[in-house]
C-alpha cells in the first residue's frame, strides 16, 4: 500500500514515464483552484442608517441595508466568502445611546459576520454592557492579546478561530490596543491587554505550525501607524511572521487600497483600513492553488 | 545496502518535495465607497429590522433643538466647532461652581462629527457629536500642569480649548501660554473645566489624576443641548457669538 503511494507521487515527480497508468485527475488533482473572497469593514460606529443629505460627500453613503445588499450580491457570485470586522462596531450614533448595541449586532448576524476583534469603543458600555449584548451575536469575538478570564466575559471570546474555505484553512487573530489611557478603567474591568507583537508571532506561528493553516489574518484595532514608536499595524507586519494579511482599523483611514509590508522573511504582508461609518467596504479576493512545494503555475509575483 | 540507503533518501526526498501546499497565486484588492450612486439597493429584510428600532429614535431624537446660518466645522489646530463647544463647556462651568474658570479643554477626538450642517440642529446630531455620557468637572491645577497639558495638546495637533486660553505651536509643543491675557505663570494654580475622561487620564492625560475632581454631575452633551435650546428660545441661531483663534501654528 505504502510503496503504491509512492510510486503514485513519483509518477508525477518523474514527469511522463508513468502518466498513462495513473489517472488525469492526479494531477488535476494537484492544481486545485480555490477562490476565497474577503470583505471587510472597521470603525463602524453605530451608522446604522446611510448618512443624511446635508452630510456633504457623506450623503447616501453607508447604512447596514446597503451594506447587505452589496454583500448578498457578491456572496452569491463568490466561490467562499469571508465576512470581517476590525472593532469599533459600537458608539457613534444615537442607535447605541438607546439600545446599547442591540442592533448593530442583530444586524451583522444576520449578515453573516464571520469574525470580528474588539475595539475600544467595544467597552462603552462596560463589560457587563457588552456581555448584556451577547445573546444577539452569533459570530465570534476574536482577541489573541486581550485577557478576559478575569471579567464576566471570561471564556467568550476566542483567542483564534481557524476556518476552513473549500480545502484552504484560514487561521484569525486579533490583536487590540492598549486600553489604559484609552478608555476609562471603570469600563474594562480587569481586562487585561497585553504586548501586541509577541503575542501575533506566537498565535500566528501556532495557527500555521500546529493548526496547519494556509493563510492567516489578523484583524487589528491597533491602527494603521504612528509618529511615534507606538505599536501599530506597520510595525506589526514588520516585524512577524506567518502573517499574510492584516486588516485594520482604529485610525480610521480611508486607503485607496491595500499596501504590503516585508516582514521578517522578506515575505509581503498586505494591510487594508477602510476609514469608518461603513462609507466603504475592503474587498480582497485571494485565489489559492495547490501544488507541490516550489511549483505554482497561476503564481503571480505580489512585488511587481 | 547502499543502494537501500540511497533508495530511502530518494523516498524521503521525493515525499516531501511531492507533499501539496496551498499557494496564494494571486491578490486583486477594491476598497469601494459604498454610496447610493454605485450601489442603489437596500436590503428589504434588514430595513424591516432596522424600522421599528429607528421610529423609536426618531421619535425622541428627530427633535429638533436649534438651527445654525452656516455650517460649523472642527479642524486642527483650532476651528469654530472646537471653540463653540469648548466655550460652552467653559460657562456651563462657571454657572455651575459659582466662581471663575481660568479656561475648559474638550480633547479633539471626543467631537465625533466634522460639522454642524447648516440649517436644523436635531437632538440626535447632538449625540452624535458627542455621543458619550462624560461629566463636566472642574479641577485646581498648578502651573506646571497647564503647561504640560498645552504640551500635550500641542503634540496631539490642537484641541478646542475655551476663550480663557491662548497658546502657539512650535515643533510639537506650546509656546506663548496666554491665561486670560495673561502669560502663563508656572507657580500659579488655575481653575480648568473639563471632561471626566481627560481627568481620570483618557488620552495620556495622566498628569490630571493627581487633582481632586469636583464633579458638576452635569453631561457634557446636556450643556450642549442646554445652550442650544437656551439660544434658540431667544432667538439666535448656533455659532454666531464664536470668539477668535486660540491656538496657531508657530513657524
Amino acid at each position: 500500500m505504502k510503496r503504491r503511494k509512492f510510486l503514485k507521487k513519483s509518477a508525477i515527480g518523474l514527469g511522463l514515464g508513468y502518466v498513462g497508468a495513473f489517472p488525469i485527475e492526479s494531477l488535476t488533482e494537484n492544481q486545485q483552484l480555490t477562490t476565497i473572497t474577503i470583505l471587510h469593514t472597521n470603525d463602524v460606529h453605530s451608522r446604522i442608517d446611510p448618512f443624511p443629505a446635508d452630510a456633504g460627500e457623506n450623503a447616501g453613503r453607508g447604512g447596514f441595508a446597503r451594506r447587505s445588499s452589496i454583500i448578498n450580491q457578491i456572496r452569491s457570485e463568490s466561490e467562499h466568502l469571508l465576512l470581517l470586522d476590525a472593532g469599533d462596531i459600537l458608539q457613534g450614533t444615537p442607535y447605541f445611546n438607546m439600545f446599547g448595541g442591540e442592533l448593530e449586532f442583530k444586524l451583522m448576524s444576520r449578515m453573516g459576520y464571520d469574525a470580528a476583534t474588539i475595539g475600544n469603543h467595544e467597552f462603552d458600555a462596560g463589560i457587563d454592557g457588552l456581555l448584556k449584548q451577547w445573546p444577539h451575536i452569533n459570530f465570534p469575538f476574536v482577541s489573541s492579546n486581550y485577557d478576559f478570564s478575569d471579567t464576566a466575559l471570561s471564556g467568550k471570546v476566542k483567542k483564534y478561530l481557524v476556518l476552513e474555505k473549500g480545502r484552504v484553512k484560514v487561521g484569525i487573530l486579533g490583536l487590540g490596543i492598549e486600553l489604559r489611557g484609552l478608555v476609562p478603567e471603570s469600563l474594562f474591568g480587569n481586562t487585561l491587554y497585553l504586548d501586541p507583537l509577541p503575542i501575533a508571532n506566537q498565535m500566528a506561528t501556532f495557527l500555521k505550525e500546529e493548526k496547519k493553516c494556509d493563510y492567516i489574518i489578523c484583524l487589528s484595532h491597533l491602527g494603521l501607524e504612528y509618529q511615534t514608536d507606538k505599536v501599530s499595524d506597520t510595525i506589526i507586519a514588520k516585524n512577524s511572521k506567518n502573517i499574510d494579511l492584516i486588516i485594520g482599523g482604529h485610525t480610521h483611514v480611508f486607503m485607496e487600497s491595500a499596501i504590503f509590508e516585508k516582514n521578517l522573511a522578506g515575505q509581503p504582508v498586505m494591510i487594508n483600513q477602510v476609514g469608518r461609518n461603513g462609507t466603504m467596504m475592503g474587498r480582497i479576493d485571494l485565489l489559492f492553488e495547490k501544488n507541490r512545494r516550489g511549483k505554482c503555475v497561476h503564481c503571480e509575483n505580489f512585488w511587481v | 545496502m547502499m543502494r537501500l540507503v540511497l533508495f530511502a533518501a530518494l523516498i524521503s526526498l521525493l515525499s516531501i518535495s511531492c507533499r501539496n501546499v496551498q499557494h496564494l497565486a494571486r491578490v486583486d484588492n477594491v476598497n469601494m465607497v459604498t454610496g447610493a450612486e454605485t450601489h442603489p439597493y437596500e436590503d428589504e429584510d434588514m430595513l424591516a429590522l432596522i424600522l421599528p428600532y429607528r421610529k423609536a429614535m426618531d421619535s425622541t431624537m428627530g427633535e429638533v433643538i436649534g438651527f445654525t446660518a452656516e455650517e460649523i466645522r472642527r479642524s486642527q489646530p483650532d476651528g469654530p466647532l472646537n471653540r463653540m463647544v469648548a466655550d460652552i463647556i467653559h460657562n456651563t462651568a462657571e454657572a455651575s461652581v459659582d466662581r471663575p474658570v481660568s479656561f475648559a479643554v474638550q480633547n479633539y477626538f471626543g467631537l465625533r462629527i466634522d460639522a454642524l450642517p447648516e440649517g436644523q440642529l436635531t437632538l440626535g446630531l447632538i449625540y452624535e457629536l458627542m455621543p458619550f455620557d462624560n461629566y463636566l468637572v472642574v479641577l485646581r491645577i498648578s502651573g506646571t500642569t497647564v503647561k504640560e497639558f498645552a504640551d500635550l495638546i500641542a503634540s496631539l495637533g490642537g484641541w478646542p480649548v475655551s476663550h480663557g486660553i491662548e497658546f502657539g505651536i512650535e515643533e510639537d509643543r506650546a509656546v506663548d501660554i496666554m491665561i486670560n491675557g495673561k502669560p502663563l505663570n508656572l507657580s500659579e494654580s488655575y481653575t480648568l473645566a473639563t471632561n471626566d475622561y481627560l481627568a481620570n487620564g483618557g488620552d495620556n492625560a495622566f498628569f490630571l489624576t493627581e487633582y481632586q475632581q469636583h464633579n458638576t454631575g452635569i453631561l457634557i452633551r446636556d450643556a450642549l443641548i442646554n445652550y442650544i435650546v437656551d439660544s434658540t428660545a431667544e432667538g439666535n441661531n448656533i455659532g454666531e457669538d464664536i470668539s477668535g483663534q486660540r491656538i496657531y501654528l508657530r513657524d
